[in-house]
Protein backbone atom coordinates (compact mmCIF):
# COMPACT_ATOMS: atom_id res chain seq x y z
CA UNK A 1 0.00 0.00 0.00
CA UNK A 2 1.57 3.28 -1.07
CA UNK A 3 -1.00 5.44 0.70
CA UNK A 4 -0.74 6.19 4.39
CA UNK A 5 -3.01 8.25 6.62
CA UNK A 6 -2.36 10.29 9.70
CA UNK A 7 -4.65 12.23 11.99
CA UNK A 8 -4.23 15.08 14.42
CA UNK A 9 -6.95 16.46 16.67
CA UNK A 10 -6.62 19.87 18.15
CA UNK A 11 -7.15 20.58 21.00
CA UNK A 12 -6.88 17.22 22.75
CA UNK A 13 -9.30 18.43 25.40
CA UNK A 14 -12.16 20.93 25.19
CA UNK A 15 -15.45 21.65 26.91
CA UNK A 16 -17.55 22.06 23.75
CA UNK A 17 -17.73 19.64 20.84
CA UNK A 18 -17.44 22.38 18.24
CA UNK A 19 -13.91 23.31 19.35
CA UNK A 20 -12.31 20.12 18.09
CA UNK A 21 -10.65 20.24 14.70
CA UNK A 22 -9.48 17.04 13.02
CA UNK A 23 -6.82 17.15 10.34
CA UNK A 24 -6.54 14.04 8.23
CA UNK A 25 -3.55 13.63 5.92
CA UNK A 26 -3.40 11.14 3.08
CA UNK A 27 0.20 10.68 2.03
CA UNK A 28 1.62 8.94 -1.00
CA UNK A 29 4.57 7.02 0.40
CA UNK A 30 5.30 5.27 -2.89
CA UNK A 31 7.86 6.15 -5.55
CA UNK A 32 5.28 6.99 -8.18
CA UNK A 33 2.30 9.30 -8.43
CA UNK A 34 -1.17 7.86 -7.89
CA UNK A 35 -4.68 9.02 -8.72
CA UNK A 36 -6.91 9.25 -5.68
CA UNK A 37 -10.65 9.71 -5.34
CA UNK A 38 -10.94 12.59 -2.89
CA UNK A 39 -14.70 12.15 -2.28
CA UNK A 40 -14.06 9.90 0.76
CA UNK A 41 -12.13 12.79 2.31
CA UNK A 42 -14.89 15.31 1.64
CA UNK A 43 -16.88 14.77 4.84
CA UNK A 44 -16.02 13.95 8.44
CA UNK A 45 -18.81 11.37 8.25
CA UNK A 46 -16.84 9.51 5.60
CA UNK A 47 -13.27 10.07 6.71
CA UNK A 48 -13.46 9.78 10.49
CA UNK A 49 -14.17 6.81 12.70
CA UNK A 50 -14.84 7.68 16.33
CA UNK A 51 -15.21 5.38 19.31
CA UNK A 52 -16.08 6.04 22.90
CA UNK A 53 -14.14 4.66 25.85
CA UNK A 54 -16.00 1.33 25.72
CA UNK A 55 -15.17 0.93 22.04
CA UNK A 56 -18.70 1.66 20.80
CA UNK A 57 -18.85 3.69 17.61
CA UNK A 58 -19.93 7.31 17.84
CA UNK A 59 -22.28 7.81 14.90
CA UNK A 60 -21.85 10.95 12.83
CA UNK A 61 -24.62 12.56 10.76
CA UNK A 62 -24.96 11.26 7.20
CA UNK A 63 -22.55 12.57 4.57
CA UNK A 64 -23.84 14.76 1.74
CA UNK A 65 -25.30 13.22 -1.42
CA UNK A 66 -22.28 11.97 -3.39
CA UNK A 67 -21.26 13.80 -6.55
CA UNK A 68 -22.32 12.30 -9.88
CA UNK A 69 -18.70 11.73 -10.84
CA UNK A 70 -15.94 10.95 -8.40
CA UNK A 71 -13.45 13.83 -7.99
CA UNK A 72 -10.03 12.39 -8.84
CA UNK A 73 -6.79 14.11 -7.90
CA UNK A 74 -3.19 13.28 -8.68
CA UNK A 75 -0.97 12.67 -5.70
CA UNK A 76 2.69 12.67 -6.65
CA UNK A 77 5.26 10.63 -4.75
CA UNK A 78 5.74 12.08 -1.27
CA UNK A 79 2.80 14.45 -1.70
CA UNK A 80 -0.11 14.62 0.72
CA UNK A 81 -3.78 15.60 0.59
CA UNK A 82 -4.99 17.34 3.71
CA UNK A 83 -8.62 17.34 4.84
CA UNK A 84 -9.58 19.57 7.74
CA UNK A 85 -12.76 18.93 9.69
CA UNK A 86 -13.65 21.73 12.07
CA UNK A 87 -16.39 20.87 14.54
CA UNK A 88 -16.52 17.25 13.43
CA UNK A 89 -17.90 16.03 16.76
CA UNK A 90 -21.71 16.25 16.96
CA UNK A 91 -23.00 18.81 19.43
CA UNK A 92 -25.05 16.16 21.29
CA UNK A 93 -21.97 14.10 22.20
CA UNK A 94 -21.75 13.34 25.91
CA UNK A 95 -18.61 14.38 27.83
CA UNK A 96 -15.98 11.67 27.94
CA UNK A 97 -12.82 10.29 26.41
CA UNK A 98 -12.99 9.37 22.76
CA UNK A 99 -10.59 8.12 20.13
CA UNK A 100 -10.72 8.74 16.44
CA UNK A 101 -8.88 7.61 13.38
CA UNK A 102 -8.86 8.77 9.81
CA UNK A 103 -9.97 6.27 7.21
CA UNK A 104 -9.68 6.42 3.49
CA UNK A 105 -12.09 4.05 1.76
CA UNK A 106 -11.75 3.93 -1.97
CA UNK A 107 -12.65 0.80 -3.88
CA UNK A 108 -13.13 -2.71 -2.55
CA UNK A 109 -9.61 -2.93 -1.08
CA UNK A 110 -8.92 -2.65 2.62
CA UNK A 111 -9.26 0.97 3.76
CA UNK A 112 -6.23 2.99 4.74
CA UNK A 113 -6.37 3.87 8.42
CA UNK A 114 -4.39 6.28 10.54
CA UNK A 115 -3.44 5.48 14.11
CA UNK A 116 -6.04 6.16 16.78
CA UNK A 117 -5.88 9.59 18.43
CA UNK A 118 -7.50 10.22 21.81
CA UNK A 119 -9.29 13.38 22.86
CA UNK A 120 -11.46 14.38 25.79
CA UNK A 121 -14.72 16.29 25.85
CA UNK A 122 -15.16 17.73 29.30
CA UNK A 123 -18.41 18.98 30.74
CA UNK A 124 -19.01 22.72 30.52
CA UNK B 1 -7.79 -15.09 31.27
CA UNK B 2 -11.48 -16.14 31.50
CA UNK B 3 -12.25 -19.57 32.90
CA UNK B 4 -14.38 -20.40 29.91
CA UNK B 5 -13.27 -20.90 26.33
CA UNK B 6 -15.64 -20.03 23.51
CA UNK B 7 -15.40 -21.98 20.29
CA UNK B 8 -17.50 -20.98 17.28
CA UNK B 9 -18.70 -23.03 14.36
CA UNK B 10 -21.22 -22.93 11.58
CA UNK B 11 -22.44 -25.68 9.29
CA UNK B 12 -22.38 -23.35 6.34
CA UNK B 13 -20.04 -20.43 5.73
CA UNK B 14 -20.32 -19.82 1.99
CA UNK B 15 -23.34 -18.64 0.01
CA UNK B 16 -25.25 -18.08 3.23
CA UNK B 17 -28.78 -16.61 3.35
CA UNK B 18 -28.60 -13.81 5.93
CA UNK B 19 -31.93 -14.47 7.65
CA UNK B 20 -31.30 -18.21 7.91
CA UNK B 21 -27.70 -18.22 9.11
CA UNK B 22 -26.97 -20.43 12.15
CA UNK B 23 -23.97 -19.72 14.33
CA UNK B 24 -23.05 -21.98 17.27
CA UNK B 25 -20.85 -21.23 20.24
CA UNK B 26 -19.58 -23.93 22.58
CA UNK B 27 -18.38 -22.79 26.00
CA UNK B 28 -15.96 -25.09 27.76
CA UNK B 29 -14.68 -24.67 31.27
CA UNK B 30 -10.97 -25.24 30.79
CA UNK B 31 -10.05 -24.28 34.34
CA UNK B 32 -9.90 -26.35 37.51
CA UNK B 33 -12.67 -24.32 39.21
CA UNK B 34 -16.42 -24.20 38.46
CA UNK B 35 -17.36 -21.25 36.23
CA UNK B 36 -20.60 -19.37 35.75
CA UNK B 37 -22.40 -18.43 32.53
CA UNK B 38 -25.88 -16.99 32.23
CA UNK B 39 -26.90 -19.03 29.19
CA UNK B 40 -30.23 -17.21 28.98
CA UNK B 41 -28.59 -13.81 28.78
CA UNK B 42 -25.85 -15.09 26.48
CA UNK B 43 -28.54 -16.25 24.05
CA UNK B 44 -29.29 -12.64 23.01
CA UNK B 45 -27.21 -12.15 19.84
CA UNK B 46 -27.08 -8.37 20.25
CA UNK B 47 -25.43 -8.70 23.66
CA UNK B 48 -22.66 -11.08 22.74
CA UNK B 49 -22.05 -11.27 19.02
CA UNK B 50 -19.57 -8.96 17.40
CA UNK B 51 -20.30 -8.77 13.67
CA UNK B 52 -18.07 -6.84 11.27
CA UNK B 53 -18.29 -6.24 7.56
CA UNK B 54 -15.35 -6.65 5.23
CA UNK B 55 -14.16 -3.11 6.07
CA UNK B 56 -14.18 -3.99 9.77
CA UNK B 57 -17.16 -1.77 10.39
CA UNK B 58 -19.51 -3.05 13.12
CA UNK B 59 -22.81 -4.45 11.85
CA UNK B 60 -25.53 -3.39 14.26
CA UNK B 61 -27.91 -6.12 15.37
CA UNK B 62 -31.52 -5.55 16.41
CA UNK B 63 -31.81 -4.64 20.10
CA UNK B 64 -32.27 -7.46 22.62
CA UNK B 65 -35.60 -8.04 24.31
CA UNK B 66 -36.19 -6.41 27.69
CA UNK B 67 -34.36 -8.38 30.41
CA UNK B 68 -36.51 -10.95 32.16
CA UNK B 69 -36.01 -12.74 35.48
CA UNK B 70 -33.67 -15.35 34.05
CA UNK B 71 -31.53 -12.68 32.39
CA UNK B 72 -30.88 -11.14 35.78
CA UNK B 73 -29.93 -14.33 37.58
CA UNK B 74 -26.36 -15.35 38.27
CA UNK B 75 -26.38 -18.03 35.63
CA UNK B 76 -25.62 -21.70 35.62
CA UNK B 77 -22.49 -23.38 36.93
CA UNK B 78 -20.27 -25.10 34.42
CA UNK B 79 -17.98 -27.62 36.10
CA UNK B 80 -14.35 -28.09 35.04
CA UNK B 81 -14.22 -29.88 31.69
CA UNK B 82 -17.96 -29.41 31.04
CA UNK B 83 -19.35 -27.69 27.96
CA UNK B 84 -22.52 -25.92 27.00
CA UNK B 85 -23.57 -24.79 23.51
CA UNK B 86 -25.77 -21.98 22.26
CA UNK B 87 -27.14 -21.71 18.71
CA UNK B 88 -27.82 -18.25 17.30
CA UNK B 89 -30.31 -18.42 14.44
CA UNK B 90 -31.42 -15.74 12.01
CA UNK B 91 -29.74 -12.82 13.75
CA UNK B 92 -28.30 -11.41 10.51
CA UNK B 93 -30.78 -9.10 8.85
CA UNK B 94 -31.94 -10.03 5.37
CA UNK B 95 -31.21 -6.51 4.18
CA UNK B 96 -27.46 -6.95 4.71
CA UNK B 97 -25.48 -6.43 1.54
CA UNK B 98 -23.99 -9.61 0.08
CA UNK B 99 -20.33 -10.15 0.84
CA UNK B 100 -17.94 -11.25 3.53
CA UNK B 101 -18.64 -10.76 7.24
CA UNK B 102 -16.77 -11.79 10.40
CA UNK B 103 -18.51 -12.89 13.57
CA UNK B 104 -17.23 -13.72 17.01
CA UNK B 105 -18.50 -14.19 20.52
CA UNK B 106 -17.59 -11.27 22.78
CA UNK B 107 -18.74 -11.32 26.41
CA UNK B 108 -17.50 -8.51 28.58
CA UNK B 109 -19.59 -9.08 31.68
CA UNK B 110 -19.28 -11.82 34.33
CA UNK B 111 -22.71 -13.21 33.41
CA UNK B 112 -21.43 -13.59 29.86
CA UNK B 113 -18.18 -15.30 30.82
CA UNK B 114 -15.79 -12.36 30.83
CA UNK B 115 -15.19 -8.88 32.17
CA UNK B 116 -14.49 -5.41 30.78
CA UNK B 117 -10.78 -5.89 31.36
CA UNK B 118 -10.68 -9.50 30.25
CA UNK B 119 -13.57 -10.27 27.90
CA UNK B 120 -14.40 -13.79 26.82
CA UNK B 121 -13.85 -13.79 23.08
CA UNK B 122 -13.82 -16.48 20.47
CA UNK B 123 -11.90 -16.62 17.22
CA UNK B 124 -13.49 -14.82 14.28
CA UNK B 125 -15.61 -16.89 11.93
CA UNK B 126 -15.89 -15.59 8.37
CA UNK B 127 -19.08 -16.08 6.36
CA UNK B 128 -20.08 -14.98 2.89
CA UNK B 129 -23.65 -13.80 2.42
CA UNK B 130 -25.20 -14.42 -0.94
CA UNK B 131 -27.28 -11.89 -2.88
CA UNK B 132 -30.96 -12.12 -2.10
CA UNK B 133 -32.90 -14.23 -4.54
CA UNK B 134 -36.57 -14.51 -5.28
CA UNK B 135 -39.18 -12.12 -6.56
CA UNK B 136 -38.71 -8.38 -6.46
CA UNK B 137 -41.27 -6.83 -4.06
CA UNK B 138 -44.18 -5.23 -5.90
CA UNK B 139 -43.73 -7.23 -9.09
CA UNK B 140 -46.67 -9.46 -9.96
CA UNK B 141 -45.75 -13.13 -9.81
CA UNK B 142 -46.80 -14.69 -13.13
CA UNK B 143 -49.33 -17.49 -12.84
CA UNK B 144 -49.94 -16.86 -9.15
CA UNK B 145 -53.68 -17.18 -8.53
CA UNK B 146 -55.60 -16.98 -5.28
CA UNK B 147 -56.51 -20.29 -3.69
CA UNK B 148 -60.12 -21.42 -4.29
CA UNK B 149 -61.00 -20.95 -0.64
CA UNK B 150 -59.62 -17.40 -0.47
CA UNK B 151 -62.26 -14.96 0.67
CA UNK B 152 -63.17 -12.48 -2.06
CA UNK B 153 -65.14 -9.52 -0.69
CA UNK B 154 -68.30 -8.73 -2.58
CA UNK B 155 -68.03 -5.35 -4.29
CA UNK B 156 -70.51 -2.70 -3.28
CA UNK B 157 -72.31 -0.79 -6.04
CA UNK B 158 -70.07 2.17 -7.02
CA UNK B 159 -72.88 4.75 -6.61
CA UNK B 160 -73.21 3.94 -2.90
CA UNK B 161 -69.87 5.48 -1.97
CA UNK B 162 -70.58 9.16 -2.90
CA UNK B 163 -73.98 8.95 -1.17
CA UNK B 164 -72.36 7.56 1.95
CA UNK B 165 -69.66 10.31 1.92
CA UNK B 166 -72.32 13.01 1.40
CA UNK B 167 -74.39 11.80 4.37
CA UNK B 168 -71.32 11.34 6.54
CA UNK B 169 -70.11 14.89 5.79
CA UNK B 170 -73.49 16.34 6.72
CA UNK B 171 -73.58 14.41 9.95
CA UNK B 172 -70.06 15.63 10.72
CA UNK B 173 -71.00 19.27 10.07
CA UNK B 174 -74.02 18.88 12.31
CA UNK B 175 -71.79 17.50 15.07
CA UNK B 176 -69.36 20.42 14.71
CA UNK B 177 -72.27 22.85 14.79
CA UNK B 178 -73.52 21.26 18.01
CA UNK B 179 -70.05 21.50 19.53
CA UNK B 180 -69.77 25.18 18.62
CA UNK B 181 -73.24 26.33 19.59
CA UNK B 182 -74.05 24.15 22.55
CA UNK B 183 -70.62 23.50 24.02
CA UNK B 184 -68.84 26.70 22.96
CA UNK B 185 -66.00 24.88 21.19
CA UNK B 186 -63.83 27.49 19.45
CA UNK B 187 -60.97 27.00 17.01
CA UNK B 188 -58.46 28.94 19.04
CA UNK B 189 -56.21 26.20 20.35
CA UNK B 190 -52.46 26.80 20.00
CA UNK B 191 -50.08 24.25 21.44
CA UNK B 192 -46.32 23.81 21.22
CA UNK B 193 -43.83 21.19 22.20
CA UNK B 194 -40.12 20.55 21.86
CA UNK B 195 -39.22 17.32 20.08
CA UNK B 196 -35.91 15.50 20.14
CA UNK B 197 -35.71 12.21 18.31
CA UNK B 198 -32.65 10.06 17.63
CA UNK B 199 -32.39 9.04 14.00
CA UNK B 200 -30.11 6.43 12.44
CA UNK B 201 -29.70 5.12 8.96
CA UNK B 202 -27.48 2.49 7.37
CA UNK B 203 -26.28 3.08 3.86
CA UNK B 204 -25.20 0.02 1.88
CA UNK B 205 -24.67 -1.07 -1.71
CA UNK B 206 -22.77 2.09 -2.61
CA UNK B 207 -21.37 1.67 -6.13
CA UNK B 208 -17.63 1.60 -6.94
CA UNK B 209 -16.07 4.96 -6.17
CA UNK B 210 -18.58 5.69 -3.41
CA UNK B 211 -17.83 2.76 -1.08
CA UNK B 212 -16.96 5.24 1.65
CA UNK B 213 -20.68 6.04 1.94
CA UNK B 214 -21.45 2.52 3.24
CA UNK B 215 -21.95 2.74 6.97
CA UNK B 216 -24.28 3.62 9.81
CA UNK B 217 -24.98 7.23 10.64
CA UNK B 218 -26.80 8.84 13.52
CA UNK B 219 -28.14 12.24 14.45
CA UNK B 220 -30.88 13.95 16.41
CA UNK B 221 -33.94 15.60 14.88
CA UNK B 222 -34.78 18.48 17.17
CA UNK B 223 -37.41 21.15 16.70
CA UNK B 224 -40.27 22.94 18.37
CA UNK B 225 -43.63 22.22 16.77
CA UNK B 226 -46.57 24.57 17.14
CA UNK B 227 -50.04 23.51 16.05
CA UNK B 228 -51.85 26.78 15.49
CA UNK B 229 -55.62 26.38 14.98
CA UNK B 230 -56.48 30.08 14.44
CA UNK B 231 -54.08 30.19 11.48
CA UNK B 232 -54.46 26.53 10.44
CA UNK B 233 -50.72 26.13 10.51
CA UNK B 234 -48.18 23.59 11.78
CA UNK B 235 -45.03 25.58 12.41
CA UNK B 236 -41.69 23.82 12.81
CA UNK B 237 -38.94 25.99 14.26
CA UNK B 238 -35.34 24.83 14.27
CA UNK B 239 -32.93 27.07 16.14
CA UNK B 240 -29.42 26.89 14.74
CA UNK B 241 -26.28 28.29 16.31
CA UNK B 242 -23.59 29.03 13.76
CA UNK B 243 -19.88 28.59 14.42
CA UNK B 244 -17.56 30.33 11.98
CA UNK B 245 -17.69 33.28 9.62
CA UNK B 246 -20.66 34.02 7.43
CA UNK B 247 -22.10 37.23 6.03
CA UNK B 248 -25.66 38.34 6.70
CA UNK B 249 -26.39 37.94 2.97
CA UNK B 250 -25.17 34.33 2.96
CA UNK B 251 -27.18 33.51 6.05
CA UNK B 252 -30.25 35.08 4.50
CA UNK B 253 -29.66 33.05 1.32
CA UNK B 254 -29.60 29.84 3.38
CA UNK B 255 -32.85 30.79 5.07
CA UNK B 256 -34.57 31.69 1.80
CA UNK B 257 -33.42 28.50 0.07
CA UNK B 258 -34.46 26.25 2.95
CA UNK B 259 -37.83 27.81 3.54
CA UNK B 260 -38.58 27.90 -0.21
CA UNK B 261 -37.75 24.21 -0.41
CA UNK B 262 -39.76 23.05 2.60
CA UNK B 263 -42.66 25.51 3.02
CA UNK B 264 -46.13 25.70 1.46
CA UNK B 265 -45.88 22.24 -0.06
CA UNK B 266 -47.73 19.93 2.32
CA UNK B 267 -50.31 20.05 5.06
CA UNK B 268 -51.26 17.81 7.94
CA UNK B 269 -54.78 16.44 7.73
CA UNK B 270 -57.15 14.80 10.20
CA UNK B 271 -60.89 14.85 10.60
CA UNK B 272 -61.57 17.82 12.80
CA UNK B 273 -64.16 20.57 13.24
CA UNK B 274 -61.31 23.09 13.15
CA UNK B 275 -59.01 23.50 10.13
CA UNK B 276 -60.96 20.90 8.20
CA UNK B 277 -58.69 21.52 5.20
CA UNK B 278 -55.57 20.79 7.22
CA UNK B 279 -52.69 22.59 8.89
CA UNK B 280 -50.22 24.03 6.43
CA UNK B 281 -46.66 22.94 7.31
CA UNK B 282 -44.33 25.91 7.65
CA UNK B 283 -40.68 25.53 8.63
CA UNK B 284 -38.65 28.30 10.14
CA UNK B 285 -34.88 28.19 10.58
CA UNK B 286 -33.79 30.69 13.21
CA UNK B 287 -30.18 31.64 13.84
CA UNK B 288 -29.52 32.04 17.54
CA UNK B 289 -26.58 32.54 19.85
CA UNK B 290 -27.84 30.16 22.55
CA UNK B 291 -30.63 27.69 23.21
CA UNK B 292 -29.99 25.98 19.88
CA UNK B 293 -31.44 22.75 18.54
CA UNK B 294 -28.44 22.26 16.26
CA UNK B 295 -24.92 23.60 15.86
CA UNK B 296 -23.76 24.25 12.31
CA UNK B 297 -20.11 24.89 11.53
CA UNK B 298 -19.64 27.23 8.59
CA UNK B 299 -17.06 26.13 6.04
CA UNK B 300 -16.39 26.29 2.33
CA UNK B 301 -18.56 23.29 1.38
CA UNK B 302 -21.44 21.37 2.88
CA UNK B 303 -20.09 18.13 4.30
CA UNK B 304 -22.94 16.92 6.54
CA UNK B 305 -25.84 18.13 8.70
CA UNK B 306 -23.49 19.96 11.06
CA UNK B 307 -21.13 21.50 8.51
CA UNK B 308 -22.50 23.81 5.83
CA UNK B 309 -20.84 25.69 3.02
CA UNK B 310 -21.25 29.45 3.38
CA UNK B 311 -22.12 29.93 -0.30
CA UNK B 312 -24.13 26.75 -0.73
CA UNK B 313 -27.88 27.15 -1.18
CA UNK B 314 -28.67 23.68 -2.54
CA UNK B 315 -27.22 20.96 -0.32
CA UNK B 316 -28.11 22.90 2.84
CA UNK B 317 -31.80 22.28 2.11
CA UNK B 318 -31.10 18.54 2.03
CA UNK B 319 -29.24 18.77 5.35
CA UNK B 320 -32.17 20.69 6.81
CA UNK B 321 -34.26 17.65 5.85
CA UNK B 322 -32.12 15.55 8.19
CA UNK B 323 -32.80 18.09 10.94
CA UNK B 324 -36.51 17.44 10.33
CA UNK B 325 -35.83 13.71 10.67
CA UNK B 326 -35.78 12.70 6.99
CA UNK B 327 -33.52 9.87 5.86
CA UNK B 328 -31.29 9.81 2.81
CA UNK B 329 -32.67 8.35 -0.39
CA UNK B 330 -29.70 7.19 -2.41
CA UNK B 331 -27.97 3.79 -2.67
CA UNK B 332 -29.64 1.40 -0.18
CA UNK B 333 -30.82 3.02 3.03
CA UNK B 334 -32.18 0.82 5.83
CA UNK B 335 -32.78 -1.89 3.25
CA UNK B 336 -34.62 0.30 0.71
CA UNK B 337 -32.90 0.59 -2.65
CA UNK B 338 -33.16 4.14 -4.02
CA UNK B 339 -30.57 3.95 -6.79
CA UNK B 340 -27.99 6.62 -7.52
CA UNK B 341 -27.92 10.01 -5.83
CA UNK B 342 -28.90 13.25 -7.59
CA UNK B 343 -31.37 11.63 -9.98
CA UNK B 344 -33.26 14.16 -12.13
CA UNK B 345 -36.59 13.03 -10.66
CA UNK B 346 -35.36 12.27 -7.13
CA UNK B 347 -36.90 14.12 -4.21
CA UNK B 348 -34.79 16.39 -2.01
CA UNK B 349 -33.28 13.57 0.04
CA UNK B 350 -31.96 12.07 -3.21
CA UNK B 351 -31.42 15.23 -5.22
CA UNK B 352 -31.00 18.35 -3.06
CA UNK B 353 -32.02 20.57 -5.98
CA UNK B 354 -35.55 19.13 -6.00
CA UNK B 355 -38.51 19.60 -3.63
CA UNK B 356 -39.36 17.24 -0.75
CA UNK B 357 -41.94 14.45 -0.71
CA UNK B 358 -44.68 13.91 1.87
CA UNK B 359 -42.70 11.15 3.61
CA UNK B 360 -39.95 13.63 4.47
CA UNK B 361 -42.31 15.27 6.97
CA UNK B 362 -43.03 11.96 8.73
CA UNK B 363 -41.23 12.93 11.94
CA UNK B 364 -43.18 16.21 11.99
CA UNK B 365 -46.42 14.35 11.30
CA UNK B 366 -45.73 11.91 14.14
CA UNK B 367 -44.80 14.78 16.45
CA UNK B 368 -48.11 16.48 15.61
CA UNK B 369 -49.92 13.25 16.38
CA UNK B 370 -48.20 13.08 19.77
CA UNK B 371 -48.97 16.72 20.49
CA UNK B 372 -52.67 16.35 19.65
CA UNK B 373 -53.13 12.65 20.52
CA UNK B 374 -54.47 12.15 17.02
CA UNK B 375 -53.49 10.57 13.74
CA UNK B 376 -52.47 12.88 10.93
CA UNK B 377 -51.80 12.24 7.28
CA UNK B 378 -49.64 14.40 5.02
CA UNK B 379 -51.30 15.78 1.89
CA UNK B 380 -50.05 18.06 -0.88
CA UNK B 381 -50.97 21.69 -0.26
CA UNK B 382 -52.93 21.82 -3.53
CA UNK B 383 -55.13 18.81 -2.64
CA UNK B 384 -58.00 18.81 -0.22
CA UNK B 385 -57.74 16.85 2.99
Amino acid sequence: MTLAASLTIDPSEANTAERFVAICRLINRGDEGVSVNVAPLSSPSLALEIRDISGSPVLLPPPPVPPATAPIERLDAGQERVAEFAGFLPSWTEPGVYRARCRYVSGPDEPTFSDWVSFRLTSR
Amino acid sequence: MPQLEAEVRSERREDVVAGEFVFSVTFTNSSAEPARLNVHQASHPALVLDVRDRNDRPVLLPPPSAPDKEDLEEGQIIRPGESVSIDYVGFLDRSLAPGEYRIRYFGEFPALGGSKEDPLRSEWLTVTLRPERGFVPGIEIPGFKPAPDDHLPRRKPPWLRPIFIFIWNWLWRLWCWILRLLFGRRCDDVRSQEFDQARTETISNAPPGSEAWNGTYGWRARFVLTLDEPNCRARVVIRVRLVGSITAAQRSAWESAIEAAWNSRFKLCRRSCCCSDGLQIATDIQFVSSGEHQVVNVGSTTTNMGNWGASDTVDVSHEFGHMLGALDEYFTVNGVNWGAGRQATGAIMNNPANPPAARHYDTVRQAAGTLRSATYSTTAQSSSC
